[in-house]
């Protein structure tokens, strides 16, 4: 056995080597997640035991109030978007220290992100305008995506300070988290699709004037005595302006519920089963954070760019 | 308006967020936009100047090889023509050096020629000289004899063909 | 644009409907209260909102069904879409 360990290749024994690491953590994995099985919600029930190895989960849509400096009450939500800030901040300051033309690890990285969104905002509004739009365009992009990134650090469950609130009029403890993902407050979201209601208006009334403005209100049938297509003009300006207002909504409760929506899949999932169990739906809100991010910043970028062409028709 | 409350809406927070938002911005634009594109811009350059550069010397180089090339066709005829005018040379020279060896051989054979003409002449003057002299003995001698005419006759006519004779030869 | 660009455009005709016919009911039901025609008005809104919603998503689906029919590219119109 062991002359024939020794004839054998170096690299059969390396792959012999690999094989057994890895059989050890499907094994180890294996043995993980029967220890998550047992010591979680589920297996507790199965064992008539009262809770599992976490307390129940708290779902509260509202974010917390964990800070207040003086009357300005901060939610953990800002902290963590404050986190989420620091991260970014940090990652292009030191990409961007001092540039080289063959650049490093850190530069790539970032001028990679950069040229990516460079890409997409030239695919949907072109080559010639879209260095104008990039900043906000790519700006929503990180803030979205790196928002919802970094809530999946371990140190979110983690931190949490217990409170003692009442709730049906029985005194309840539960723990508050101190960091929670930015994308689970309603006012994130919102403040988003308001910068992106803005900016769309702003690109249209800059590149159209009052052309644009027109488009929701238009008296010109209606001044010229034709009074039925006159109504029926200004009618369909207000569906204009209304479906405009409806898409902050559409917007803003998107990314919650998304974000809100993959917050409680995690809580539950690793609730229910401690370990490794919830690895996978990690992957996921990585991805769906991702995939947010680009609609959010894509849905910003479209509504642009159908704003700033001219409309045809009446005026 | 408590439904909204409940859902979490919070007016000092969404503000938060949006200042937030438009920090993240700036920082975005001067640390990452601005200098990315730049250096996007300067490598656009670098390259479109490297490639503009090697344009050029490749252009360079085409023109000075086509220049060598003209040159060395330039030098080969020139060669060629100096080949051509030599050999041409020592074709005429050759030629002349003939005409002067086969005049030279003329002039020696005329020489010969007369040479030997004169000579024989020379010769011919002396026999014929020996020739009247003997003639002159031989009517010495006849007329000593007393020959008859008719003798005389033969013989002159004798001397005279032989004399004849010895003229044509 | 690309086609994911025209796809996305779609993305809050749910909302749109939805909000439609809610603002019909609600509009509705105070109209009800204030004159107190119990179940008049709010009829009336629910069917006025969902025509309005129907006309709404129509002509934000016009250009695409027009560029159905020519088989290029939509116009770039301001007739609907948006969402």
């Amino acid at each position: 056995m062991a002359e024939a360990r020794g004839t054998a290749t170096p690299a059969a024994a390396v792959s012999r080597r690999g094989t057994r690491l890895l059989l050890f953590a499907a094994v180890a994995l294996l043995a993980l997640f029967l220890a998550g099985l047992v010591t979680g919600a589920i297996g507790a029930a199965f064992l008539g035991k009262d809770a599992g190895l976490l307390p129940r989960p708290h779902v509260q849509l509202a974010a917390e109030e964990v800070l207040n400096i003086g009357g300005l009450s901060l939610r953990n939500t800002v902290l963590s978007n404050w986190l989420a800030m620091l991260a970014l901040a940090l990652l292009v300051i030191l990409a961007t220290r001092n540039m080289k033309l063959v650049p490093g690890r850190l530069q790539s990285v970032v001028e990679i992100i950069v040229e990516g969104l460079l890409q997409f905002v030239e695919s949907v509004i072109g080559q010639a305008k879209a260095r104008s739009f990039l900043p906000i365009i790519g700006t929503i992009f990180l803030f979205v995506a790196f928002n919802a990134w970094i809530a999946l650090l371990p140190i979110y469950p983690a931190l949490v300070f217990p409170e003692s609130v009442v709730e049906g009029g029985q005194q309840e403890v539960i723990n508050v988290p101190l960091l929670r993902s930015a994308g689970t407050d309603l006012n994130m979201p919102l403040a988003l699709a308001l910068v992106s209601f803005v900016y769309v208006e702003f690109w249209g009334i800059r590149t159209l004037g009052f052309a644009y403005l027109g488009k929701f209100f238009r008296p010109g049938n209606l001044l010229r005595g034709r009074v039925f297509q006159g109504f029926i003009d200004l009618f369909v300006g207000l569906l204009e302006l209304i479906s405009e207002l409806i898409r902050i909504v559409s917007f803003t409760f998107r990314l919650f519920g998304n974000m809100t929506a993959g917050e409680i899949l995690l809580l539950v999932a690793s609730f229910l089963v401690p370990f490794v169990f919830a690895v996978p739906f990690y992957g996921l809100e990585l991805l769906v954070g991702f995939v947010q991010a680009l609609i959010f910043a894509g849905l910003t970028l479209v509504f642009t760019a159908v704003a700033i062409t001219p409309h045809e028709g009446e005026h | 308006m408590e439904g909204i409350q409940k859902l979490g809406f919070h007016l000092p927070t969404l503000i938060i967020f949006m200042v937030n938002f438009l920090v993240l911005l700036g920082i975005l634009y001067v640390f990452a936009y601005k200098p990315v594109l730049r250096m996007l811009d300067t490598r656009a350059g670098r390259i479109k100047e490297s490639v503009e550069a090697a344009e050029r010397a490749k252009q360079q180089a085409a023109q000075a090889h086509e220049e060598m090339q003209k040159q060395l066709a330039q030098a080969r005829a020139e060669g060629q023509s100096l080949l051509e005018q030599a050999r041409q040379q020592a074709e005429a020279y050759r030629r002349e050096e003939q005409e002067r060896a086969r005049q030279q051989v003329e002039v020696y054979l005329q020489r010969a020629r007369q040479e030997i003409q004169a000579e024989r002449d020379a010769a011919l003057d002396e026999v014929r000289h020996h020739f009247a002299d003997l003639a002159v003995l031989a009517a010495e001698r006849i007329l000593e004899r007393s020959v008859d005419r008719e003798s005389h006759r033969r013989l002159i006519e004798k001397v005279l063909e032989e004399s004849g004779t010895l003229r044509r030869s | 644009m690309p086609w994911w660009a025209w796809s996305l455009r779609f993305a809050g005709l749910g909302w749109y409907i939805a909000l439609c016919i809610l603002a019909g009911i609600v509009g509705g039901y105070f109209l009800d209260r204030w004159l107190g025609t119990k179940p008049l008005f709010i009829l009336v809104g629910i069917l006025l909102g969902t025509v309005v919603a129907f006309y709404g998503v129509y002509r934000m689906v016009a250009p695409l069904m027009s560029m159905e029919k020519n088989g290029g590219s939509p116009r770039n119109s301001n007739t609907g879409s948006r969402s």
